[in-house]
């Protein structure tokens, strides 16, 4: 029998161990077609093993691309669970999923398009003390994060690893995305993250759920990141570095410059280099502190309010419905005020007040209100320092606590 | 009422907006000083991650500048240069405080400059000598995500 066998088979040529299932083959054929790519590069994307940090506006895209492309390993962390308003850019997520953690919703829609890639969640946050450890298993970096702390703390990280970071932001209309550490294929060791960024400029940090952003711009620059990465596991990088910068109504639509090369005062990277593995000691909290506004407690407000200067969104409910002559004067942006707005209240941008505080209506009570009860108190202040005489006050919370304590029809946005 | 170039003007990456942003009829036409004119050179700038916001919420400015300037040593004409072009865009294009821009004869850490399209510090830095058309970018960093 066996002999039959052998005998029957001999007259095919022996066959190879083939490196991809059949599926494989199928799957990845349109890209492994293309001159360049081929069977090395898929399977160097095989083996690859990459950390993406952020699952939100940039790291749906990033991660999209990168499993569907076919790397081997992609672990992904993040620490926060999805929300209705996230689903306009983060788009891995599900309507159904809100609630979950992202990094747990994104596997599920990775894995629905390509169930042969590895996909660690870890839905935790990295922070000073857990970065190298969780890190340390994976060779290229992918900072999809929206603040400054974590930016600097991964960069620092990567620096420690000898792993290649490649680094996205995105807010508003524009986006910037770049590969930063490791070294070129001629062998130029690349700028880092802080080498190029060495300090934090005061209000950098500004955030997408108060300054907005394009579901396209995080798409944009996400696919851009996605595009580095795959280019560098398959040894197609960028000759020189080069960092790309979006705007949503620039001509080019994306501009890309050279960079510099490494620093050498920088304090990773450089010679004289004072950060260490033991990335506890360095102050993330200190040195990232001006690029936020201060934290906000939405009772305290800004600042304390002496007695009688603020008021709950209750007693506005009182007041508005008896018939003294109050103005109500809403700061928030015309554009928000749009979205919606109190019956009888009166739209003055904060900016204007504090320019011209002559647009205030001349009654002798003035009640300002804002999105959350911020920019409403310091409206306040500065129309009291002028006008003694006026009762000025402030409603807490703003239309957040109307909306949740009140009219639950008043939309939240 | 929106449009592009609402977009351009008012939407930035930075925490801040400037009062100029909220008050575009207050906006200052910026100075062409001086004037096109053989000795002078026409050098392009633009600014992105929202620090247009520092000049008067204009994202590009084309602006006039000596062809040469003072040596400031001995006083001898030299080829204008950046040192010049930060100086006089202080003095001449900023729309809100120095510190938000300057620092020293520079620009603040956190600002990067780009000489056509590359960082300065390939080219030189304060004494890159600027060429007719030449453009300079300045950015600043984005954390959104």
């Amino acid at each position: 029998m066996d002999t039959q066998i052998e005998a029957s088979t001999s007259t095919l040529p022996p066959v190879e161990e083939v490196p991809l299932s059949l599926d494989e083959y199928i799957r990845y054929g349109r890209q492994m077609i293309m001159p360049g790519f081929g069977l090395p590069a898929q399977l160097r994307l095989k083996n690859a093993k990459v950390a993406v940090v952020g699952a939100g506006g940039l790291g749906c895209p990033t991660l999209q691309y990168l499993a569907a492309s076919g790397v081997g390993t992609i672990a992904i962390f993040d620490h926060d669970t999805v929300s209705l308003s996230n689903l306009h850019r983060q788009i891995l997520h599900t309507t159904d999923r809100v609630g979950m953690n992202k990094a747990e919703s994104a596997c599920i829609t990775l894995s629905a398009n390509n169930p042969s890639v590895n996909l660690i969640p870890h839905p935790v946050p990295i922070t000073p003390s857990t970065a190298i450890s969780l890190l340390q298993p994976y060779s290229i970096l992918v900072d999809c994060t929206d603040r400054p702390l974590t930016r600097y703390l991964l960069s620092d990280a990567s620096v420690r690893l000898g792993m290649t970071l490649v680094s996205g932001a995105a807010i508003s209309s524009a986006g910037q995305w770049a590969v930063y550490g490791g070294s070129t294929r001629a062998g130029k060791r690349r700028a880092c993250y802080r080498c190029i960024w060495p300090s934090v400029l005061p209000g950098s940090g500004g955030k997408c759920e108060e300054e907005g952003v394009w579901g396209v711009v995080t798409g944009l620059v996400g696919t851009g990141m996605a595009g580095e990465v795959i280019k560098l596991i398959t040894g197609k990088e960028d000759q020189e570095p080069l960092l790309h910068l979006h705007h949503l109504c620039s001509n080019p639509l994306i501009r890309t410059i050279r960079m510099k090369g490494p620093s050498p005062k920088c304090i990773a990277c450089g010679p004289s280099a004072t950060i260490t593995d033991d990335l506890d000691v360095y102050g993330y909290e200190s040195f990232c502190a001006g690029a936020m506004g201060p934290e906000v407690d939405e009772e305290t407000g800004l600042v304390e309010g002496r007695e009688g200067e603020r008021i709950n969104v209750k007693e506005l409910s009182v007041l508005l419905s008896s018939d003294s002559q109050i103005s109500l004067v809403d700061t928030r942006p015309p554009v928000e005020y749009g979205i919606c707005s109190l019956p009888g209240s009166i739209n003055i941008p904060l900016p204007s007040i504090l320019k011209d505080t002559s647009s205030i209506p001349p009654t002798d009570e003035v009640i300002f209100l804002c999105r959350r009860g911020n920019d409403s108190q310091i409206a306040a202040e500065a129309l009291r320092k002028i006008s003694g005489e006026k009762r000025i006050r402030d409603v807490k919370g703003g239309l957040r606590a109307w909306s949740r304590e009140i009219d639950p029809e008043f939309p939240v946005y | 009422m929106s449009n592009s170039d609402d977009i351009v003007t008012t939407s930035n990456g930075l925490g801040y907006t400037s009062n100029s942003a909220a008050h575009p009829e207050s906006l200052v036409k910026p100075p062409m000083a001086p004037t096109a004119g053989e000795d002078t050179i026409e050098i392009k700038i633009e600014f992105g991650g929202g620090l247009h916001l520092l000049f008067s919420s204009q994202p590009s400015h084309k602006i006039n500048v000596p062809r040469n300037i003072a040596n400031s040593e001995d006083g001898q004409p030299q080829p204008v240069n950046m040192r010049y072009l930060v100086k006089w865009m202080k003095s001449n294009l900023l729309s809100e405080r120095e510190e938000m821009f300057g620092d020293g004869d520079g620009v603040r850490p956190g600002i990067l400059v780009l000489i056509n399209d590359a960082d300065w510090e390939l080219e030189g830095e304060l004494e890159y000598e600027l060429r007719d058309r030449d453009e300079v970018v300045f950015i600043s960093t984005l954390h959104g995500g």
